[in-house]
């Protein structure tokens, strides 16, 4: 009971009360006895300055001895349990207080692993808070081992590094190597581009210029370095070359250096020969043997001469034959792609027209035939008439447009047939649901007689004032037996109303009296309207 | 059982007056207080003993924005009671 830390303690109270041991060992031995008795009675016990002492209680629950591995069952019992004042607890917690809670960047964890998530707060917790010596020493091995893994993974990455300079190196050779592949590729494609009547003359212009001595010594050791090179990598790959050959669109640049390259050898050529270089190296290695009318027979006659360039003129026909048929598919799928993108045009064009002319229609007949209360058909027809014709006009001037677009576009003749077959088909549908509207709309356009005639509020059922917590579409619902009718209280009343969603109560409204054709709710037309004017006064 | 009651049974026990009892208490309470200040733990005799516990850093995370947090370490105050005060109240 009375051990060291005991003593010590009374030792200080003694002196900092001013009174002796002995009276401070009886005040502690009253004050355990008080202790237990008020914990005991009370279960709980609170002294200031330090916090409140309570007993909890701990449920019966099932264990296992630890010894013999039987499961025991733990009975209920209290726990002291202690619970420090505020002020004590800040006290106590002192040396930590400035320490305050880091949010930490996900993307650290995630790149530094679960061993780093330890240490690396820790060299915020330096950086940002200056912890005291005592936590220093505890820091600052831990720092060394962040940065020892630091250094590691530094070593992790130089042999990335490495890798990643044996990946260029391997890109590049591979880069030479269809280099080659190119160059091989460049006498096929000057071959199949030989079909075209342009190469052919321009072979023939280069004949001559090869008759020169020195030029076709130098060109023919070129071209003889090519051919070989063709036949070297053909032997290699041939696939190779099928897929260089796809790839043509690129390798013509690769086939610029090349021929520039040969030019380099050839200083004794003019500027005006070299547009004209850029194929010498197929055509100089026919000629020995052949006259270049058409480029694809000398690479059949020297068959017999040569196996490797035997291989090449069949690799060569073959080639020439994919790459018109890959034109040819590209052809088709630009003229596809257009024609589709023109229907979805033209498509979008009478519809806007369509709309917007039915706006149209609508505005010219209220402007127009408002006044005539019995609108005769011929005016309609001839009304409707205009309007087609107008609508005509726009569609070919559509049209036109569209066949510039065309030109533009170098789309071929049928798709422009095509463009027109749907325009036409367009206003053929267009003149069908015209002609549906005529014989539909004959019915509206009485009502539409009525709606249009310009509504004159002269006579009124009621004057009324706007009740509390009352709307327009209540009051017309009480009047005209509808909500959708409150337009035409509105209508009537706009110098009163500036807002029909707000109306001050105690408002004075006159409930206007109205045509019965107007407010007839077993007819949608009448509804159909009044939310057609719901909409323009809500609009505003 | 309050402070109040705390002092008044403690004056009856020790049969001085309720304020000397008081100022007693409070002497006694700051002793302990800065002990345990200097992080010291103090033993209470046959209760037991407060000591000052710390508390390592730990991660958390939001649950509700899922961010990571570090909570800095901690210096806490415990009560570790005596096992004669355990036995005590061991039967309920």
């Amino acid at each position: 009971m009375d051990d060291g830390g005991v003593k010590s303690l009374l030792d200080e109270f003694a002196n900092s009360a001013n009174i002796t041991k002995k009276e401070a060992n009886a005040f502690l031995k009253s004050f355990q006895n008080v202790f237990v008795d008020a914990l005991e009675n009370d279960k709980v016990l609170k002294i200031n300055g330090l916090g409140s002492f309570k007993l909890s209680l701990v449920g019966e629950r099932n264990s296992v001895d630890v010894n013999t591995g039987k499961p025991i069952k733990i009975n209920p019992h209290y726990k002291v349990v202690f619970t420090p004042e505020t002020l004590l607890k800040n006290t106590v917690n002192a040396p930590f207080a400035h320490l305050e809670t880091v949010i930490i960047e996900d993307v650290v964890d995630m790149s530094n692993g679960e061993v780093n998530i330890d240490t690396l707060p820790l060299n915020e917790g330096e950086t940002s808070f200056d912890l005291k010596s005592s936590d220093g020493t505890q820091v600052e091995p831990e720092v060394d081992e962040s940065e020892g893994i630091a250094a590691s993974s530094d070593k992790i990455e130089s042999p990335l590094e490495k890798l990643t300079e044996q990946a260029l190196e391997i890109k590049s050779l591979l880069e030479d190597i269809q280099g080659t592949a190119c160059f091989s590729d460049n006498a096929t494609a000057a071959v199949s581009d030989a079909t075209t009547a342009e190469v052919s003359d321009v072979a023939d212009e280069v004949i001559p210029d090869n008759a020169t001595a020195v030029v076709s010594e130098v060109v023919d050791a070129s071209a003889s370095d090519a051919a070989d090179e063709v036949g070297q990598s053909d032997s290699v790959d041939v696939e190779n070359e099928q897929y260089t050959e796809q790839n043509s669109v690129e390798s013509t640049a690769p086939q610029d250096e090349s021929s520039v390259s040969i030019k380099e050898e050839i200083p004794a050529l003019t500027k005006e020969e070299h547009p004209l270089k850029e194929e010498p190296p197929t055509v100089p290695h026919d000629e020995p043997t052949v006259p270049h009318d058409e480029p694809t027979e000398p690479q059949e006659e020297p068959l017999p001469a040569n196996k490797e360039k035997e291989n090449k003129g069949l690799d060569n026909e073959m080639l020439s034959i994919i790459r018109d048929e890959y034109k040819k598919r590209r052809r088709v799928r630009i003229a596809v792609v257009l024609s589709s993108v023109f229907v979805v045009l033209m498509l979008t064009v009478a519809l806007v027209l369509d709309f917007y002319f039915d706006g149209f229609v609508k505005k010219y007949y209220y402007s127009t035939f408002v006044d005539n209360k019995e609108m005769s058909e011929d005016l309609l027809t001839e009304g409707n008439n205009t309007l087609m014709e107008n609508e005509l006009l726009a569609v070919d001037d559509d049209e036109i447009e569209a066949d510039e677009n065309v030109c533009a576009g170098d789309v071929t003749d049928s798709v422009g047939v095509q463009a027109d077959s749907v325009i036409s088909d367009v206003v053929e549908v267009e003149k069908n649901s015209h002609v549906n509207d005529n014989s539909a709309g004959a019915d509206s356009r009485m009502f539409s007689a009525i709606f249009n005639s310009p509504r004159v509020y002269s006579q009124y059922i009621d004057t009324i004032k706007m009740p509390q917590d009352s709307r327009l579409t209540l009051v017309s619902l009480k009047y005209y037996g509808h909500r959708d009718f409150w337009v035409y209280i509105y209508e009537a009343n706009k110098s009163r109303i500036s807002n029909p969603n707000v109306i001050t109560p105690g408002t004075t409204l006159y409930i206007p009296k109205l045509d019965k054709a107007l407010i007839d709710v077993s007819n949608p037309e009448t509804i159909e309207y009044a939310r057609y004017l719901h909409d323009i006064f809500v609009r505003k | 059982m309050n402070n109040k009651e705390f002092v008044t049974q403690l004056s009856k026990n020790l049969n001085i007056t309720q304020k000397q009892t008081a100022s007693l208490l409070s002497d006694f309470v700051s002793v302990v207080v800065d002990q345990l200040a200097k992080g010291d733990s103090v033993a209470l005799g046959s209760l037991g003993q407060l000591e000052v516990r710390q508390k390592e850093q730990r991660k958390i995370v939001n649950p509700a924005t899922k961010k990571t947090m570090l909570v800095p370490p901690k210096l806490v105050l415990n009560f570790k009671p005596s096992s004669s005060l355990k036995s005590k109240f061991k039967e309920v």
